[in-house]
């Protein structure tokens, strides 16, 4: 309700400024006037910038490797790491940006692309 | 009879005729079909061997003895072991005797003493002296001898040129051949005249020759010419072969690999094949007749005849080819001949037999493992491909800048450092007859550093080899290192080196902060100005080296207020038992009496998942100032700041877990962490991220009225029937919106963006040109 008086009392001031040119990145436009009620999303939308991969570490039989295990992204921000024995299984969830389009996978020196398909990703030595 | 009868009758007749006809061999015959006579120049008389006088100088019109021919010979289909020679330059073949009337009287077709075989036929004389005369002498060995017949003779009739001639019979191939040097006349005035030349066989059959002064020699195999009068120049041989008639045929390629295969296929009636092998995708250029080519099965070293290499020269019907492409297509092109290609006899069938196959693809090394690791060594294995051979580089730091060179062999050692050296690697192995055994252990690698292995397929036939640099197999391993600690990660690796307990720091955001940004009118649609509360989260996870969850660093960071409700904020740790939680610390819930926390610091009544509370009230955090009625929302208010709330979770606190147990980074994976708002003070009202489930504190009589359509049955929340939420996650620090602006409206392509299901415009947040108008925006 606060909110609600409050409005009304800036109701004349909001108006006084509707004529005003908004600014777009440092240019001014005639900004795009969309609602957000208006928006029609998707039913299972979960309106986060962040994209949920599940991977899924396929281990070597017999390697004797026991080294971190990071899943980077370009820059190098790291999203994951964790001791991994490179014969051994091992499936977990990251959250990434959504604008985000290349993982990588880094292990014993070894850096290898992450391709994604549908939110899962299966990573492996090979 | 009846007609059926007679039809039966008349159908056995014929099959009997039919029979008696394929019963029976053709009768050989001297013709254009039969035999070829082929002319080659350049040709120097045959001169090793032994000479043995037939007919003894100064004499004319004579006839030899009977000799016996060191091998049997075959003209026109009939085997013959005997000759008889005359002076006058011919033979007669058989036991027979020679009519000596008619042996000066030149007549090739002349019914008599056939078969005969003539170079040169005329009244000649022998004159007097060492050398003269007719003799014989075998050449070469066994199966490719050659027996001559040499005339050095002064040719009498209408002249005195002296020259001499040979007729050299081949054995095995049965090629009849003249070879003619220094056929000239005393002056110029003489000439030659009225002589025969050619075969006749032992019917009516002949070939016979027409020679000429330039060369141009012809054969006729229907009209006889017994006057021929040109000199013969220098050098000229006449070959006569049995012509091929048949071609190989039905060749079948077997051990197929990537660098050759196997072919066998049905003769043709040559006497021997030459094959050549080139790409499929050029064209095949037939042998020249006498010509010497060199056969060699390793593809390239043989002779090269248009694009492809001669492979084999022999009268077998197989041959493996070696030195191939890999998964290239090849054509054996089949050339039937007569003759040996070595002496300069060989006489090739013009048409070839071809047969193409693919080589198969080169495959590269496979599935390297890491078979043993110690401080100064690493023994690994791998699958080997279909090349030859294989040879493996090792280097430090970095993979291999440089690969191994074609035609080039490197030395190889096992001690790092030791073999060849290529670029920033060595070479540690390079395999031997194909050897299986692919477990190598390199040594001499210094402790805590990372080695790039590469195994690359090579293809090697004996010559030199050539390198699959393309499918090279590339792995790694570190060395053993140092690990003070001793808790298995190396002390490069550990961000506690010295700490045991712990291993790890996880970043989430990787980077940077996330903003959490709320409409507090819950279950009431708001302003969608989404700044009712403004609050960026960011936390760090430490982890062990056994990857349970050591301890979280939360920063939780308020930065505006633009609803008027007091409103607190607190997280779930979604799934996580609030048991597993040794301690809390840090969290701003001084007096809040609305809740009570148990005495790890979770707040109680959550029991089976854990729930911090961060804040009880943001308007605790951020007061309002200057007679404003929010913070940090109006571009003219003052800029109140905002707090940060650094809360820690210990979960194993020195190493020791709580009793309930451990949390596992995938248990406590990132989307288990769930934030949500409570609403004006009433711990029953919590706003949480759209279908986030709310905590057991939750009064769950709101979900369903007003705007909320939320349907907890199904796992939805917190959205209205339009599927708008009243909280959104963005995970990287933004600008909010102004009071009253419309969130769409200060970030143009956010619409785009939710209508396509995040799909589209995924930067909609981001700095990026045409993604915010600014002057809607704060940034506090």
């Amino acid at each position: 309700m606060k909110k609600i008086i409050f409005a009304m009392f800036l109701s004349i001031g909001l108006l006084s400024m509707a004529c005003k040119k908004h600014t777009v990145n440092n240019e001014n436009s005639g900004a795009n006037q969309s609602k957000f009620e208006n928006i029609k999303a998707p039913q299972n939308f979960k309106w986060s910038t962040l994209n949920t991969i599940n991977f899924n570490y396929i281990p070597t039989a017999n390697d004797a490797r026991v080294s971190t295990l990071k899943i980077v992204d370009a820059t190098g921000n790291i999203y994951f790491q964790r001791l991994q024995k490179a014969n051994q299984a091992f499936e977990s969830t990251i959250e990434v940006p959504g604008h985000i389009q290349q993982l990588e996978m880094r292990y014993a020196g070894l850096k290898k692309a992450i391709a994604i398909t549908n939110g899962k990703a299966t990573i492996s030595l090979r | 009879m009846n007609q059926e009868i007679k039809k039966m009758f008349n159908k056995v007749i014929g099959m009997l005729l039919l029979l008696t006809f394929w019963s029976h061999p053709s009768k050989a015959t001297i013709d254009a079909s039969s035999y070829q006579m082929n002319l080659k120049t350049g040709t120097n008389l045959v001169t090793s061997g032994t000479k043995n006088a037939i007919i003894s100088a100064n004499t004319s019109n004579a006839i030899s003895s009977r000799i016996t021919l060191p091998f049997n010979f075959t003209l026109d289909g009939t085997l013959y072991t005997h000759f008889i020679a005359c002076s006058d330059g011919w033979i007669k073949l058989g036991n027979g005797t020679m009519t000596a009337s008619t042996n000066f009287n030149n007549s090739l077709n002349d019914a008599n003493d056939r078969p005969k075989i003539a170079p040169f036929w005329d009244e000649m004389n022998i004159p007097s002296g060492a050398g003269q005369g007719v003799s014989v002498f075998t050449s070469g060995s066994s199966p490719s001898r050659k027996f001559v017949i040499e005339w050095t003779v002064a040719i009498v009739k209408n002249g005195t040129g002296r020259g001499t001639f040979q007729l050299v019979l081949h054995e095995s191939s049965n090629q009849i051949q003249f070879i003619y040097n220094n056929m000239l006349k005393n002056n110029s005035n003489q000439f030659f005249g009225s002589y025969s030349a050619g075969i006749a066989g032992a019917g009516n059959d002949f070939a016979s020759l027409t020679m000429a002064s330039n060369g141009n020699h012809t054969v006729n195999y229907n009209t006889v010419n017994n006057s021929n009068n040109s000199i013969i120049p220098n050098g000229t041989s006449i070959v006569f072969t049995k012509t091929i008639t048949s071609n190989s045929s039905a060749m079948l390629f077997s051990n197929l690999n990537t660098h050759g295969f196997k072919a066998d296929w049905t003769k043709g009636n040559g006497q021997n094949r030459l094959v050549v092998c080139r790409p499929s995708n050029t064209t095949a250029v037939a042998p020249v007749n006498f010509n010497n080519y060199t056969a060699n099965a390793i593809y390239g070293a043989g002779s090269l005849i248009g694009s492809g290499y001669v492979v084999l020269s022999s009268n077998l019907n197989s041959i493996t080819v070696t030195n191939l492409n890999s998964n290239t297509n090849y054509c054996l092109d089949v050339y039937e001949y007569t003759g040996t290609i070595s002496d300069g006899s060989a006489v090739f069938k013009t048409e070839e037999y071809s047969a193409c196959q693919n080589t198969l693809p080169l495959l590269g090394s496979s599935n390297f493992v890491v078979t043993g690791i110690g401080y100064t060594s690493v023994s690994f294995s791998w699958d080997n491909g279909n090349g030859n051979e294989r040879i493996v580089l090792v280097s430090k730091g970095d993979t291999a800048s440089q690969l191994p060179t074609d035609y080039t062999w490197y030395n190889a050692s096992l001690n790092y450092g030791s073999g060849s050296q290529i670029g920033n690697a060595y070479v540690v192995y390079a395999s031997s007859n194909n050897a299986l055994n692919t477990s190598i252990t390199v040594n001499n690698l210094e402790t805590g550093s990372t080695y790039y292995f590469t195994v690359i397929e090579y293809e090697y036939n004996g010559e030199v080899p050539v390198y699959a640099n393309h499918l090279k197999l590339t792995d790694a391993s570190p060395t053993l290192s140092n690990d003070i600690d001793e808790d298995g990660v190396a002390d490069e690796e550990d961000a506690f080196p010295f700490d045991p307990n712990k291993a790890y720091k996880t970043n989430y955001p990787a980077s940077g902060f996330g903003t959490l940004m709320y409409e507090d009118l819950w279950p009431g649609k708001g302003d969608y100005d989404f700044n009712d509360l403004v609050v960026d989260y960011q936390y760090e996870i430490v982890s062990n080296a056994n990857d349970q969850v050591v301890e979280v660093n939360y920063n939780f960071v308020t930065r505006a207020i633009g609803g008027a409700l007091h409103n607190g904020f607190g997280f779930q740790l979604d799934s996580i038992l609030p048991g597993k939680i040794t301690s809390i610390n840090g969290t701003r819930t001084d007096g809040v009496t609305w809740t009570s926390f148990n005495t790890n610091g979770t707040e109680a009544g959550n029991n089976t998942e854990a729930n911090i509370i961060v804040f009880k009230d943001a308007y605790d955090l951020l007061p309002t100032t200057g007679g404003y009625w929010f913070v940090n929302v109006e571009e003219n208010a003052p800029d109140v700041g905002n707090d940060t709330a650094s809360i820690s979770i210990k979960f194993i606190n020195n190493g020791v877990a709580p009793q309930a147990g451990t949390v596992s980074t995938q248990q406590l994976a990132h989307t288990k962490f769930n934030p949500y708002i409570i609403v004006g003070q009433e711990r029953g009202k919590e706003i949480h991220l759209a279908d986030k489930r709310p905590s057991a504190k939750m009064n769950m009589s709101y979900f369903g009225t007003v705007d909320d359509n939320s349907i907890p049955a199904q796992n939805r929340y917190y959205k209205t029937d339009a599927n708008l939420p009243w909280a959104l996650n963005i995970g990287s620090s933004i600008p909010y919106t102004k009071e009253k602006n419309d969130f769409s409206s200060c970030f143009p392509n956010f619409s785009n963006w939710a209508q396509s299901g995040g799909l589209n415009n995924a930067n909609w947040h981001t700095n990026a040109n045409g993604n915010r108008v600014s002057n809607r925006l704060m940034n506090r």
